[in-house]
């Protein structure tokens, strides 16, 4: 026993905390019905600490999955409709002239919509490239830098961005390095007919019902507090490095797939991003250690926009998410060579 | 290891199901081309058992996992270093049954059981050496399993607050392949292994039952060698490469071919023979050089000092030495080694010296001559006897043994020149001056006396005597016709009117060819009476010849 790794937290401490992260977790599941797994991804994102980009078709419930969230977690919620003529002023805000009462004139800050808790960056892909790097110092630092003058964004801060998959006449692919700094690319499917039964059913317009319950500010810092005690072996830590190793190309520990279909492979903060959301994940799950199946579910939102897929990809149809599959199927989580002819596997 | 496990719990129950975890450990399952040995862990222990209790502890789970793995490695390991192992030492068992007999039975059983013994450490080293860790395989345990990253962090930190939530992990399935190649070779090795033993022994090796027995003959051969090797006339080398060809004989020697080792054997011996013959001939040759210089020697010593001639008697002692040591190696190194200068000025003391010394190594070689005649068989010695009897005129030794072949020894020529200068005549043609001062001082010496015959000394015809002679019948001749009456083939005969008279007497005293009166062997032919005055011509035969 090694007594310079600390201790885990006692079951008390954790089931607490646990507790209030499955009660905002079904309260989710209550306001926006037949999406569990995006709810969970995207409190695993905030718990996390980092910005979420949600996919999904027109009308799926993303922009009202966040408002909810906002509405639950008592935070300040602010939305911006991301259009072409978007400024980046618009964004982060700016100096403008401004006449006192006695006459005078000074300028005088006004903030934009990023200084809020949530920033629902609606269609983030329709605003031009310059605008969208505009939110890159916020998403990252934190603050924005205006005149010279860095100012911080509210503690916490997410970015939860939506974008269309279809429909890409006139929009911006968001680069790879605004890309990186979103924590999550979730996938939000439709639901299917049992759900939307129950949608237009009891629900007016399809309305979501106010929360019963909201998370106060201060038990969010125990959820935060909680989350820096959550237990990170370093097998666990290792199955993550050899995961994000063998999603490069280049790599000698690159699978075959890889090395066909990927043209750049996930970064260290891939790996970081793993490593933050695992925790996350256990602690939704009641343990106090990341468990290996904790990074085989978040996995595949982390690495969804960080394997940059060639033509051949393309041409063969094979998605981030498939091979992101594909990748957790053949690294092996304890990182045992057997030898050859053993085969070891579940049951 | 891992101290979370504190709560109490079923012991008989837990080390029952335990047991029988470890019991079920191995079984095997033949599948069509391949061995596959199945295990599963755990599967025994039932999580609804210990439900709100832990079951046994995890570090007996990963201990008998570690052991289970390395053991099955160690089966498909040793299948392969074993196989290797056989093959090798059923080689040294075949190398010792056929080639190398003599190596002892114990050592190469040893060595068989010590390689194969090796061969298994090496594949237990190899097993565990390949065998994952117990850490990792904690790690393996924890990620095929429900167990959610506990027993991942319990290597590093302390879960015990936690132990009521551990379950049990469920059994993850291992299963190892047993190569079928590797079981083949492995039954191919154990029946090589065992197929050695079987071969049979001394195919090509040393003498045995059904070997052949040549004892005799090699002891006949070695002792032959052994007495040529003591003998400085025949050639080392070739005493050296028949004593291979013998050894070679003999380890070659085999029931199969009986007929090459003895036609090997009789070569051998001719070769032996034929080293003993040249040897003797050379030794024999040696021998007489040396008497005769001896007897020389000794009849100039005992010559009075003031008979004139006497030096360019010395002076042609000499000659005779150097002609004599010219094609006489043996009398030439004594020459050389005796220092003595045949000269004018020796002494008779000197002469007798030198005759003695010589008559010593003259003996020396007669001993070794025997020794050579002995080793050869009986029929070739007495050859050798009669015809040194027969051609040279001089008996056995130099030391009194001529009485018995009629010729005269050195104390008969004692004080007396004639006799030397007969003696001389009869053995040294060409020493006109010996025998000059010898007192006689008569001719050039015979050079025809009989078997006396050499390119130095002349014709040695013998004696010719015409006995039993016919009357002539004149030149009648009448045509007698062949057999078969074949037409024109008839030869031309002379008919004499008597036969020859009998001639048994004339026989004998003309069969004495030396005045010694020895009855010898002596040659006959008849010729027709036309040819007796052409031979007679021809042999020129001295006025007192008949």
């Amino acid at each position: 026993m090694n007594t310079e790794h600390p201790s885990l937290m006692t079951p008390e401490e954790l089931n607490r905390v646990s507790s209030l992260a499955a009660r905002l977790l079904d309260e989710l599941d209550k306001i926006l019905l037949g999406q569990h797994e995006v709810h969970r991804l995207l409190l695993i994102g905030i718990f996390s600490r980092g910005h979420v980009l949600l996919e999904g078709l027109p009308g799926v419930g993303k922009t009202a999955l966040v408002k909810a969230l906002g509405k639950l977690m008592r935070l300040e919620f602010k939305r911006i409709q991301f259009t072409p003529d978007l400024l980046p002023s618009d964004i982060l805000g700016g100096s403008i002239l401004q006449v006192m009462p006695d006459g005078s004139r000074k300028m005088e800050f006004q903030p934009g919509a990023i200084f809020s808790n949530i920033l629902l960056a609606d269609e983030i892909n329709r605003a031009s490239p310059k605008t969208q790097s505009a939110m890159l110092e916020a998403m990252q630092e934190h603050a924005v830098t205006l005149l010279g003058e860095t100012r911080p964004l509210p503690d916490p801060f997410f970015v939860l961005a939506s974008q269309n998959p279809i429909e890409l006449e006139g929009t911006y692919p968001i680069p790879e390095a605004q890309l990186d700094r979103f924590l999550f690319k979730i996938n939000v499917a439709g639901v299917d007919a049992d759900v939307l039964t129950q949608i237009i059913a009891h629900r007016r317009r399809g309305e979501p019902p106010e929360p019963e319950w909201t998370l106060s500010a201060e038990e969010l810092k125990e959820i935060f507090a909680a989350m820096d005690r959550i237990y990170l072996s370093e097998s666990v830590a290792n199955y993550i490095a050899r995961i994000v190793a063998a999603g490069h190309p280049g790599n000698p520990a690159a699978i075959p797939d890889v090395t066909r279909f990927v043209t750049y492979g996930p970064s260290p903060r891939a790996a970081i991003a793993l490593a933050e959301s695992s925790r996350a994940a256990a602690l939704i799950a009641g343990r106090p250690a990341v468990g290996f199946e904790d990074v085989r579910s978040v996995a595949p939102a982390v690495l969804n926009h960080r394997l940059i897929l060639n033509y051949q990809a393309k041409l063969d149809k094979i998605t981030p998410v498939e091979l992101s599959a594909r990748l957790l199927e053949k690294v092996d989580p304890a990182g045992i060579e057997w030898p050859q002819g053993v085969n070891a596997g579940k049951e | 290891m891992v101290h979370f496990l504190h709560h109490p719990l079923e012991i008989s129950r837990a080390r029952g199901i335990l047991f029988e975890f470890v019991r079920e450990c191995f079984y095997f399952e033949l599948k069509k081309h391949r061995v596959r040995t199945e295990r599963t862990i755990l599967n025994q222990i039932s999580t609804t058992a210990f439900s709100g209790a832990p079951g046994s502890s995890i570090g007996v789970t990963v201990d008998a996992l570690y052991c289970g793995i390395r053991n099955r490695l160690f089966l498909r390991e040793s299948a392969a270093f074993c196989a290797a192992a056989l093959f090798l030492a059923g080689s040294i068992v075949l190398m010792w049954r056929l080639v190398f007999p003599e190596w002892p039975r114990n050592a190469v059983i040893l060595s068989s059981v010590l390689i194969v013994t090796a061969a298994l450490i090496c594949a237990l080293v190899r097993a565990i050496r390949l065998t994952p860790p117990k850490s990792k395989l904690t790690v393996w345990l924890d990620a095929h399993s429900d167990c959610g990253g506990f027993l991942a962090a319990s290597l590093e930190t302390d879960c015990s607050a936690w132990s009521p939530q551990i379950r049990i992990p469920q059994a993850p399935k291992l299963s190892m392949e047993f190569p079928a190649a590797r079981l083949t070779a492995l039954l191919a090795a154990v029946l090589f292994f065992t197929g050695t033993f079987q071969v049979r022994t001394n195919q090509l090796g040393t003498a045995g039952p059904g070997t052949l027995d040549v004892h005799e003959e090699q002891e006949e051969l070695e002792s032959k060698l052994e007495i040529l090797e003591q003998e400085p006339l025949v050639p080392q080398e070739e005493i050296e490469a028949a004593k291979e060809a013998l050894d070679e004989l003999v380890e070659n020697s085999s029931g199969t071919s009986p007929a090459k080792t003895f036609e090997g054997i009789e070569a051998l011996r001719d070769q032996t023979d034929s080293l003993a013959a040249n040897a003797s001939r050379a030794l024999e040759h040696s021998a007489e050089n040396f008497e005769k210089l001896s007897q020389t020697a000794s009849a100039l010593a005992n010559l009075p000092s003031d008979v004139p001639g006497r030096t360019k008697a010395m002076e042609q002692l000499k000659q005779l030495a150097e002609q004599l040591a010219a094609d006489d190696a043996a009398l030439a190194e004594f020459l050389k080694q005796s220092g003595d200068n045949l000269a004018a000025s020796m002494t008779p003391e000197q002469l007798q010296s030198l005759a003695d010394s010589l008559g010593e190594g003259a003996q020396d070689m007669r001993d070794r001559l025997e020794k050579l005649a002995q080793m050869r068989n009986d029929q070739m010695q007495q050859q050798n006897g009669q015809g040194q009897g027969q051609g040279q005129g001089q008996g056995q030794g130099g030391q009194g043994q001529g009485g018995e072949t009629g010729l005269a020894t050195e104390d008969d020529y004692a004080n007396s020149a004639e006799a030397l200068q007969q003696w001389l005549e009869e053995n040294a043609p060409g020493a006109s001056e010996l025998s000059d001062a010898a007192g006689q001082g008569q001719g050039q010496g015979q050079s025809n006396a009989p078997g006396a015959g050499g390119i130095s000394r002349g014709r040695g015809d013998a004696l010719l005597n015409f006995t039993g002679e016919t009357q002539d019948v004149g030149d009648e001749r009448r045509d007698l016709m062949l057999e078969n009456n074949t037409p024109g083939q008839s030869v031309s005969i002379l008919e004499f009117a008597t036969s020859p008279g009998d001639e048994t007497a004339e026989r004998a005293k003309a069969g004495q060819l030396s005045g010694s009166g020895q009855a010898a062997e002596h040659a006959e032919t008849r010729i027709l009476p036309s040819h007796r005055e052409s031979v007679r011509r021809y042999f020129n035969n001295s006025p007192g010849q008949p």
